[in-house]
């Protein structure tokens, strides 16, 4: 399992179910001219990933990624993948995390990809000693601000003595006889260098017994980690005055073990995939309850809170998305209620628009990409109402919807490429819809994937 | 005997007296506990207590805990599962601990239920990691394991269904179903419609479907959204002995 792995070998792994497949975006950029000469060639189409569960149920059948695609239609190029890959913040790479897990160790596998080509660009694998096959490895990778250092904790659960015994079933009136112990999680860091292809760590942080879940962000010398301890396995007493152990935010300089500060977090539990950011103008957030930015300085931890107006939680969980865009300003999406917001780090966070659109019908479910802002931001696009199921554009100073694209087939989600064109998700099938940036359908084809994630 | 409740994301306090005025007084509510993404009972010892007081004057008295990690999750692996179980099974911990009145069902029969949306998929590594940790979870290390396994979806819906995943998996011991929703927004807990829930039957998998979400904020304008049962969910609910 040491040394570096060759794509083929990577590739040829199927122990897991979820997979990555590859598209083209076929068109060339047709309203972001800027964008297109930025990437060397016009005529180079930009290529976007699906990651999901093959249709079928079994682990996808994996085929290399030709050379220039010239169909929509995407192939499966990874499988048994350990976490959702992840872009780099120039968007030039992706990075792909695999497990293989062995009798006395295991080994982490860490893939670049050129996002443009679909090449590999980096790979390198490293063994993490005495974390066995019976242990539960949960990957949490971030790149960091540079996009060449990729960071990675991970959360090691270990289970201790089992024991059989036997359960009730209510409903059958049967017994259901199980085998299961206690589970304790502690935290590894990793950084691998993509140019150079080499590891820091693992680093074993000794925070047993912890909760497996954490959120991090990394810019370009720290990585911001909270974690809390796992709060079942430290409260003992039934009392109202017992509360749950703190949430804690720790930065740790890249390549390195020893954190730079370890402060208290206040807010929730850092368990439930809460967005971050790294903000262009120093400093970094974290948006808690779908509804609160919270903003951190990068030198000491310390915090400042920005509500979203507006943002008010309804009968259904509400998935706020948050994106950092090109002119610094970040945008902020509630398709459940409706509602986004953009504002401006380096105006106070204040809000400098906000939009009201029809809720989506799929608008709790995956993938969570369902509203995108235009670059000039003029342009609102929506996908899935419940009138008609397709995407629409609304004009944002007016809020009018200007155009639509409907076949009454229901969409799920939508991304908004680098060229300005869009990728729509239907569910039936499921079906992969390339749009022009006025709605016009250019390529359509169906996927052998349930897409959890446009990426 | 069929029973009605409401299951909501917004605080109980906020809503609970303006459903029961228009809807009717539920046996139950549903409500969320971590990971969900907004809006969970176990945010504060204060928040929790003052959630289940709510529960209490609304005439309900049963709680059932659901939790709504990031649906993308769902189609992970079992590590994934896990983590979402783990963190799952400390809030229900930690609420029970903070809320004096508030007791294990008397079957130590507790339904735990994962929310499983519209358009995501569920992965069978993603379902066994979840469900093996909750059902041999040892409650406050008594070697007591009251936590049952328990899915909230559209029975036959999904590319694989998601009955099937669970069939072959196992470990799920209840099936909410969130269909069918359309047809039933003239009813209420006043007025419950005959039982007609979508269940597993032909879509691989025994798990029997024990509640329905019958009217759904979204479809039917509502503030809350409304379910009902036959008479198997409230025995297996966390139950309050006394307003806390």
């Amino acid at each position: 399992m040491s040394g570096g792995l060759s794509r083929r070998r990577f590739l040829r792994r199927t122990v897991g179910v979820a997979a990555l497949f590859v598209g083209a975006d076929l068109l060339p950029s047709v309203t972001n001219r800027a964008i297109a000469m930025t990437s060397g060639s016009p005529a180079v189409a930009a290529r976007f990933y699906l990651y999901g569960l093959p249709t079928d149920g079994s682990a996808a059948q994996i085929s290399s990624v030709g050379g220039e695609p010239s169909t929509l239609r995407p192939t499966a190029i990874a499988t048994g993948l350990a976490a959702r890959p992840v872009r780099s913040p120039d968007s030039g790479t992706l990075a792909l995390v695999g497990l293989e897990q062995g009798q006395s160790d295991s080994a982490v596998t860490i893939t670049y990809l050129d996002a443009s080509s679909g090449a590999v660009a980096a790979s390198g694998t490293v063994i993490l000693p005495r974390v066995t096959d019976q242990d539960l490895i949960l990957v949490e990778p971030t790149f960091a601000a540079d996009s060449s250092t990729l960071c990675v904790v991970l959360a090691v659960s270990r289970v201790g003595v089992t024991q059989e015994f036997a359960k009730f079933d209510p409903v059958s009136g049967s017994i259901v006889t199980m085998r299961g112990g206690a589970w304790t999680t502690g935290h590894l860091l990793l950084f691998f260098d993509g140019t150079t292809g080499s590891f820091s760590g693992p680093y074993d942080l000794g925070d047993a017994p912890a909760l497996a879940r954490v959120n991090v962000v990394a810019d370009k010398e720290s990585l911001f980690v909270w974690s809390i301890q796992e709060p079942a396995a430290l409260i003992r007493l039934k009392s109202a005055d017992v509360g749950p152990p703190p949430v804690q935010l720790a930065a740790y300089p890249l390549h390195t073990q020893a954190a730079r500060f370890t402060v208290v977090a206040p807010g929730p539990w850092p368990v439930n995939g809460e967005p971050t950011i790294v903000f262009a103008t120093g400093g970094v957030g974290r948006l808690v309850n779908g509804s609160t930015l919270q903003v951190y300085s990068a030198s000491d931890g310390s915090m400042a809170t920005v509500a979203l107006p507006g943002f008010d939680v309804t009968a259904k969980p509400m998935s706020t998305t948050m994106d950092q865009r090109p002119d610094g300003l970040v945008f902020l999406a509630a398709p459940s209620i409706g509602r986004a917001v953009l504002i401006n780090p380096q105006a106070a966070f204040n809000v400098v628009a906000t939009f009201a659109y029809p809720i989506p019908a799929y608008a709790s479910g995956a993938p969570a990409s369902k509203v995108a802002l235009n670059p000039s931001g003029d342009t609102l696009y929506v996908v899935g109402q419940s009138s008609d199921g397709g995407i629409a554009a609304y004009d944002t100073s007016s809020g009018q919807r200007t155009t639509a694209f409907t076949t009454g087939r229901p969409f799920a989600a939508l991304t908004l490429l680098p060229s300005g064109n869009l990728l729509g998700l239907a569910l039936e099938a499921p079906r992969v819809t390339l749009l022009t940036p006025d709605l016009q359908l250019a390529a359509e084809t169906d996927v052998d994937l349930q897409v959890a994630a446009i990426i | 005997m069929a029973q009605g409740g409401y299951d909501t994301a917004s605080y109980l306090y906020d809503v609970y007296s303006a459903a029961d005025a228009k809807y009717g007084s539920p046996s139950y509510w549903v409500r969320y506990f971590t990971p969900s993404p907004n809006g969970p009972v176990d945010q504060s010892s204060s928040h929790a207590i003052s959630e289940c007081r709510s529960d209490w004057d609304s005439g309900a008295k049963h709680l059932s805990p659901i939790s709504s990690p990031s649906q993308s999750r769902l189609s992970g692996t079992s590590a994934e599962g896990m983590a979402d179980a783990q963190t799952f099974a400390s809030a229900l911990v930690s609420v029970y601990q903070w809320v004096a009145p508030l007791n294990l069902p008397a079957n130590n029969v507790l339904y735990c239920w994962l929310d499983l949306e519209a358009s995501t998929s569920l992965s069978t590594a993603y379902w066994s990691g979840w469900s093996s940790y909750l059902n041999t979870y040892n409650w406050e290390g008594l070697q007591s394991r009251p936590l049952y396994a328990s899915l909230y979806c559209n029975p036959c819906g999904g590319s694989n269904h998601n009955c099937s995943t669970i069939g072959s998996a196992g470990g799920c011991f209840a099936v909410w179903s969130n269909e069918p929703e359309s047809g039933y927004c003239g009813y209420s807990l006043k007025n419950l419609p005959p039982w007609h829930a979508n269940n597993c039957s032909g879509c691989g998998s025994t798990v029997p479907t024990i509640a329905w979400q019958f009217a759904e904020r979204g479809v039917c304008g509502l503030t809350v959204n409304v379910d009902m049962n036959e008479g198997t969910l409230t025995s297996n609910t966390f139950l309050l002995s006394a307003r806390p």
